[in-house]
């Protein structure tokens, strides 16, 4: 059975996958290390192990048959010997950055130095090779998924992850957990990744 | 593409080699093979760059740009994956190097032991890495070989074999350089173990690059030997004549290591030039010289070596010799950036105008390159960029930080991210630098405040932060800075030196004379303070209290253009105008590209009745500076005594359209 992963770059709507797939009916990998905050009012359904998976992916094995999120800088240290049905969300590069700048300013901290177009372009360039390289790998599936058409027609995203997990999701209840109002930092369609 | 001039060109760079230590081998018949290489081809100083760190040089040479043009920054880099640091590699490359700019036009090279040349394979032609001499474990057996130091993979299997271990040298191997070895104790004195560790090394990189030079195919071989260096920071101290602090046991023991070091480049030179025939074109160059006399500096208390920046001399060697190059000529003026161009034109390869050297006057017959606007384009780029995990680590730290502060990532640890941290700061320091050199004040002062926000205490980047402000008209902001240093250094003089700067640039000589001549007095021994004073003298028209104070600028330091420069000014204002030329003529000897000196050896040519020559000199200086109002006034005279109506009229023109000109700065530290 594959283990399943919902990736993306931070605040590219991996969390909002996770619920989804929670409301679906599949098990996920978390805990309460990072509790719900106004950043994300629902919750981060993360595992903390994963922040660590360069070092030590011994947790992997508990995931098979369930969904974990694993941030995309870190797909590159999945093991082989197992496999993966990678869910990886894309958004526009502004919005994510927006979107973690908030984020960092809420948690009083200092991220990158760079500015958003630099820091832009080394996001999108690390991506890009990430995708290059999960495209070779025989042993994982990917199914990209845009966020803004998760937000725009919930219900033929969770079909399309359903049919691309395999697995008899409640489409409905997957659907329903989708809040436009939580979409924020949005730039408009001129304003792509 | 343009007329080939080389059948193929062997570059081979001997990290640290001096012309003051070779001088003495050639005229004692020691170093036959580079004899016969310079009767056949041209010699002549090769002047660095700034900050003087190798692997920036080393590429800057490969590339033909500055450190902020080609990326390499130092001697580490953040591992990708934040980690710790690494010796660079050429994931951090921002410009193509030779090698690169060859292969993308279907040229053959190779290139050993080369900085910032791992891992191989990145569509650079053969490429045995710098990490792949460097011996691990207790003998060869337990000697990894590294893959990726290696390329093509079908050269791997030869090339494990050619590696030479210290442990597989021989006692009579060691005793050329130690011909006292047989005292030492190896018990307690671990030098011989150095000695045996580069000189391994050496013996590694030797191996292959003789059997790419024989058994390949290439247009370009390009080998890097870091030993006289290397043996340099160990072991020039014990060279005669003795150092106070060098016991005599140890002066007896080692002070033939540099010598023979030398003298073993030349057996090793010897080879190559057995291999590769009269028809290839060599080009040895190093990329800094070494102090090797009294100017020697000694180890600060407590430890054995001096801090190595202090050992570097500003010029390294040019020698080129082949069959269309000039033979048995010098070649003047001459940096580490001319290298690439030079190469590009031999091989008939369009010289990149961003590069930021010329090509050479060292062919027989004058030589025009073809031009392009550059080699950096998006295609080249593409080929030369590796897989994923192999990606800038500058770069990929910014990500880093990103994703651990969002909380996504755990953070590295302690230790590592110090390094990493020391790794960014040393950036910061060395590209201001750069800049620094580039005259370029804006860009290093936003570098230095980003480092001083890192390192509030660093009152070396607080001083060279005060001198941009200097530059930048900044004044205030400037003497605010160099009051924080004084307060925290007392008597500094290098703050004293920076106070006198300020003074200089309000124009109030007296009061800048006063402050360095107070940091002459803390500080005796610095050659650029000298300059200082001497730069003021001049202001205030004590002439021979000028030329004292450059004078003895260079005996602390030996050349310098910029000391040549102030000397012969000073001279000059005496109406001493022969001797005058002659120290213009040996800046320039040192750094071609000076308008301002070009333009007063045309002086000083003129007051001796030299008039075409001074005519040359005028001419180059407005090549290479169209603005220098002053070289069209003079123009205007000198034609004028020729009879050339016409064209004094052209630069009266020049001149009339021109702004009037402030004197000559005085110089930065």
């Amino acid at each position: 059975m594959a283990i399943i992963l919902v990736s993306g770059l931070p605040r590219s709507g991996t969390s909002l996958m996770m619920q989804m797939l929670q409301a679906g009916g599949l098990d996920l990998l978390m805990d309460e290390h990072r509790p719900a905050d106004p950043d994300n009012p629902r919750g981060y359904y993360e595992y903390e192990p994963v922040k660590a998976l360069g070092r030590d992916n011994s947790w992997l094995p508990r995931v098979e048959g369930k969904a974990v999120k694993v941030v995309s800088a870190l797909l590159t240290y999945l093991p082989a010997g197992l496999n993966y049905q990678i869910i990886l969300m894309q958004r526009p590069m502004a919005e994510v950055l927006a979107s973690q700048k908030q984020m960092l300013q809420r948690l009083g901290r200092q991220g990158s130095t760079a500015d958003d177009q630099t820091l832009g372009k080394i996001f999108g360039r690390q991506l890009a090779e990430t995708e290059n390289w999960l495209a070779r790998q025989a042993h994982i599936t990917v199914l990209s998924v845009n966020y803004r058409d998760v937000l725009q027609d919930p219900e033929s995203s969770a079909s399309l992850v359903a049919r691309f997990i395999g697995l008899p999701l409640k489409i409905a209840e997957m659907a329903a957990v989708v809040d436009p109002t939580l979409y924020r930092q949005r730039q408009t369609q001129a304003n792509p990744r | 593409m343009g007329q080939r001039l080389a059948k193929r060109v062997l570059l081979l760079g001997w990290d640290g080699a001096d012309w003051q230590m070779i001088q003495p081998l050639l005229d004692a018949g020691h170093m036959p093979h580079l004899e016969r290489l310079i009767n056949r081809g041209v010699m002549g100083n090769l002047a660095t760059l700034k900050p003087i760190l190798s692997p920036m040089l080393w590429t800057s040479i490969a590339t033909g740009k500055r450190a902020d043009r080609h990326g390499i920054y130092g001697f580490i880099e953040p591992r990708a994956d934040g980690q710790g640091v690494r010796p660079v590699s050429c994931t951090s490359l921002k410009a193509q190097t030779l090698w690169s700019i060859l292969s993308g036009r279907e040229m053959r090279s190779a290139v050993v032991g080369w900085y910032a040349t791992h891992p191989a394979g990145r569509g650079a032609g053969t490429v045995v890495s710098n990490y792949f001499y460097h011996a691990q474990g207790e003998n060869f057996e337990r000697w990894a070989f590294d893959p990726a130091a290696v390329a093509p993979a079908s050269l791997h299997e030869v090339m494990q074999d050619l590696r030479a271990h210290p442990a597989d040298l021989s006692f009579e191997q060691i005793k050329f350089f130690i011909p006292e070895a047989g005292r030492i104790d190896q018990e307690k004195d671990r030098r011989l173990e150095t000695l045996a560790r580069y000189l391994a090394e050496c013996v590694t990189v030797h191996a292959a690059g003789t059997y790419l030079a024989e058994q390949t195919d290439w247009d370009l071989l390009a080998v890097y030997y870091d030993t006289i260096d290397r043996l340099g920071h160990e072991f020039m101290w014990y060279r005669a004549p003795k150092m106070a602090h060098v016991s005599d046991a140890d002066f007896e023991i080692y002070r033939h290591v540099l010598d023979r070091s030398y003298i073993y480049h030349d057996l090793m030179l010897g080879r190559y030039l057995q291999l590769t025939g009269p028809e290839t074109t060599v080009i040895i160059v190093s990329d800094h010289g070494f102090f090797s006399d009294h100017l020697r500096p000694t180890p600060r208390a407590g430890a054995n070596t001096p801090p190595p920046l202090m050992c570097h001399r500003p010029y390294g060697i040019f020698v080129a010799g082949g069959p269309s190059l000039k033979r048995d000529e010098l070649v003047f003026g001459a940096f580490l950036l001319d290298v690439a161009p030079t190469v590009l034109a031999l091989l008939g390869l369009p010289v990149a105008r961003d590069m930021e050297g010329r090509v050479l006057p060292i062919f027989a017959v004058p030589v025009e390159p073809e031009f392009i606007e550059t080699y950096e384009t998006a295609e080249n780029r593409e080929e030369t960029t590796g897989e994923t995990g192999d990606e800038d680590p500058w770069a990929a730290q910014e990500a880093l930080k990103q994703l651990v502060a969002l909380g996504y990532v755990e953070a590295p640890p302690e230790d590592a991210a110090k390094a990493v941290r020391m790794a960014e700061v040393q950036k910061l320091a060395n590209l201001a630098e750069v800049h620094l050199a580039k005259r370029e004040p804006g860009k290093a002062a936003a570098l230095l405040e980003e480092l001083l926000r890192r390192q509030p205490k660093n009152n070396q980047a607080k001083l060279q932060l005060a001198q941009c402000r200097l530059s930048l008209g900044k004044i205030e902001g400037c003497q605010t800075l160099v009051d924080e240093v004084f307060k925290d250094e007392p008597q500094s003089p290098w703050a004293l030196n920076v106070y006198g700067l300020i003074e200089f640039a309000r124009r109030n000589w007296t009061q800048a004379l006063e402050h360095f001549l107070k940091a002459a007095a803390a500080a005796p021994a610095l050659p650029q303070i000298q300059r200082q004073i001497g730069a003021t003298c001049l202001r205030l028209g004590k002439l021979a209290q000028a030329e004292a104070a450059y004078r003895k600028s260079l005996d602390l330091e030996g050349d310098n253009p910029l000391t040549y420069d102030g000397l012969g000014m000073a001279l000059y204002r005496q109406e001493k105008y022969a001797e005058a030329e002659e120290c213009f003529l040996r800046s320039l000897g040192c750094l071609y590209h000076q308008p301002l000196v070009q333009f007063h050896l045309g002086i000083a040519l003129a007051a001796q009745g030299k008039l075409t020559p001074a005519i040359q000199s005028l001419q180059r200086a407005l090549e290479f500076n169209p603005n220098l109002k002053e070289a069209h006034k003079v123009l205007i005279k000198v034609y004028r005594a020729q009879g050339h109506e016409a064209l004094a009229h052209y630069h009266k023109t020049k001149a009339q359209e021109l702004p009037d000109q402030e004197e000559a700065e005085a110089d930065e530290a």
